[in-house]
């Protein structure tokens, strides 16, 4: 059933990462809330596409498959947005992997691996943001959104925090540059998620993986990590918030483990 | 060690909905205790508590006493001594007497008086010993007061107001002090920051939620700023937060 509240209704998103977890939820969110939504991922997303529409309705989502890592991809996929839709107006960086294959430790880890990271999870965005701009300036709106970490995660490779660092930063730069113009940004530092990921990294590590979360979950003050539809719901919230002076907003969203535990 | 996991209901695909409040939220029915309710923030909080269906409990100190917020919005309000237990726990039995349990506590202080008198005087250590007794000592014996009369898994949401002329966190890219103040006020603030967390981490496992907003200059006129942040925290939306400030400046 389509919700009457549709405060997105005549608004594109793009979500990168929109094949699974975080960015599937948020797709279905900015879907229901009326905005045209284009699945951006490294696979094919028509399916869920199709699903998204039987759902909630409303305007059907596009499938777009872009591999982030290529500039001349995100350059076609935004210019076939522009022809199509006309631009970009909620942007949704979400997309991000966790490091390069192999070696993960410093200095052992390639050149090769650290870019191809940092490419995806921080270069696409930068370069998603600068395209998106121009559209969402000339309209006098705009939401950039930011799927970060906390810069004190520890265990983790140097350019997936490298990239999730660079977000905080764009995101503020961003929210400085637009504020004229209505276009607004949130960065939203998380730690763990309830998604299919977080259960092939305990995997990988030969943990068991109920066990595994189990002790994940311990780590957070609540006992239990965060959940995909808590994040979109958050996105959602602030997307439609009509304050102009609600941007900029970097928000720690890791269940106490950063600085509580 | 015990630990209260709490299920986060926040489908809604598929529902049909008609508007932001609808979408977002529903207050209707929920309990809330005020401490500061006779300053632009108290008033403000009760009149977003009355248009969203929610019962109020108002605190008030004793020396702000005024009986307009009775009479006029038919409150129930009680007044405590400042910094004494007694008085404290005697008006959280009222209130629990009179609404049950709370799903939110609001912790607020009279910055914008604050503000004004340290403008005008010169700070005092005495002006120091009361600010410290009548934000900090309060906040503290109401959520103690609370939390020792409520052992169960009932979800409350909490949001300590403080003022962004302190330090308020850690939270990414944030911890910027706003400029100007006093010193007592930015001392007072820090030190509410540093309890904030620390209760926070006693009591979120028990299924507490504990956040904060801090007020830079001229909060008067971001009081729709101020809402969204207290929908931020009161509905769920930002439950996942855990002894952050959400600085409104």
């Amino acid at each position: 059933m389509r919700n009457e509240y549709q405060p997105l209704k005549d608004k594109v998103t793009l979500v990168t990462g929109a094949g699974g977890g975080i960015g599937q939820r948020i797709a279905y969110e900015f879907a229901q809330l009326g905005s045209l939504v284009y699945l951006c991922d490294i696979s094919d997303t028509q399916e869920l596409a199709n699903e998204i529409f039987e759902q909630v309705g409303g305007v059907k989502p596009m499938s777009v498959i872009c591999n982030l890592s290529k500039k001349q991809e995100i350059v076609e996929m935004m210019d076939r947005i522009r022809q199509e839709n006309q631009g970009v107006d909620i942007l949704v960086n979400n997309a991000a992997i966790k490091g390069p294959e192999g070696e993960h430790s410093f200095p052992e880890m390639s050149y090769e691996g650290f870019k191809l990271t940092i490419d995806i999870d921080l270069s696409a965005a930068v370069y998603l943001s600068l395209l998106s701009f121009p559209h969402m300036k000339e309209q006098q709106w705009g939401r950039i959104l930011f799927t970060a970490a906390p810069l004190s995660s520890s265990g983790i490779p140097a350019p997936y925090l490298a990239g999730k660092a660079g977000f905080l930063g764009l995101s503020k730069h961003m929210a400085s540059v637009g504020k004229d113009d209505n276009i607004k940004t949130l960065a939203l530092a998380l730690r763990h998620t309830q998604t299919p990921m977080i259960r092939r990294v305990i995997a990988s590590k030969g943990i068991d993986v109920e066990e595994g979360l189990r002790k994940m979950n311990a780590k957070s003050l609540t006992g239990r990590m965060t959940t995909p539809e808590e994040i979109a719901k958050l996105y959602a919230y602030f997307a439609v918030a009509e304050n102009p002076e609600i941007t900029g907003v970097s928000l720690l969203s890791d269940g106490g483990i950063t600085y509580l535990r | 060690m015990y630990r209260f996991c709490r299920t986060v209901e926040l489908h809604t695909y598929g529902k049909e909905v008609r508007d932001i409040d609808s979408y977002f939220f529903d207050h209707t029915g929920k309990k809330c205790l005020i401490l500061g309710a006779n300053d632009f923030i108290g008033e403000k909080v009760i009149g977003f508590c009355k248009e969203q269906g929610i019962q109020v409990g108002a605190i008030d100190l004793e020396e702000h006493q005024n009986d307009r917020l009775q009479a006029e919005l038919g409150l129930d309000y009680r007044c405590i001594v400042t910094g004494d237990e007694k008085s404290v726990e005697s008006v959280v039995d009222h209130f629990v007497d009179r609404l049950g349990d709370f799903d939110y506590i609001v912790c607020n202080y009279y910055l914008d008086e604050l503000r004004d008198q340290l403008i005008k005087q010169d700070e005092t250590c005495e002006q120091w010993e009361k600010l410290l007794q009548d934000w900090t000592l309060n906040y503290f014996l109401l959520l103690k007061t609370i939390a020792s009369r409520f052992d169960d898994a009932h979800q409350r949401r909490i949001i300590f107001f403080n003022s962004a002329r302190g330090y308020t966190g850690e939270g990414e890219g944030e911890g910027q002090l706003v400029e100007g103040g006093s010193i007592c006020e930015a001392a007072c603030a820090s030190g509410i920051t540093g309890m904030m967390t620390s209760i926070a981490r006693s009591i979120i496992p028990k299924g507490y939620s504990v956040n904060g907003i801090a007020l830079g200059e001229e909060y008067k006129e971001k009081w729709d700023h101020i809402e969204w942040a207290m929908n931020l925290w009161l509905t769920g939306i930002g439950e996942y937060s855990c002894g952050e400030t959400y600085r409104v400046y």
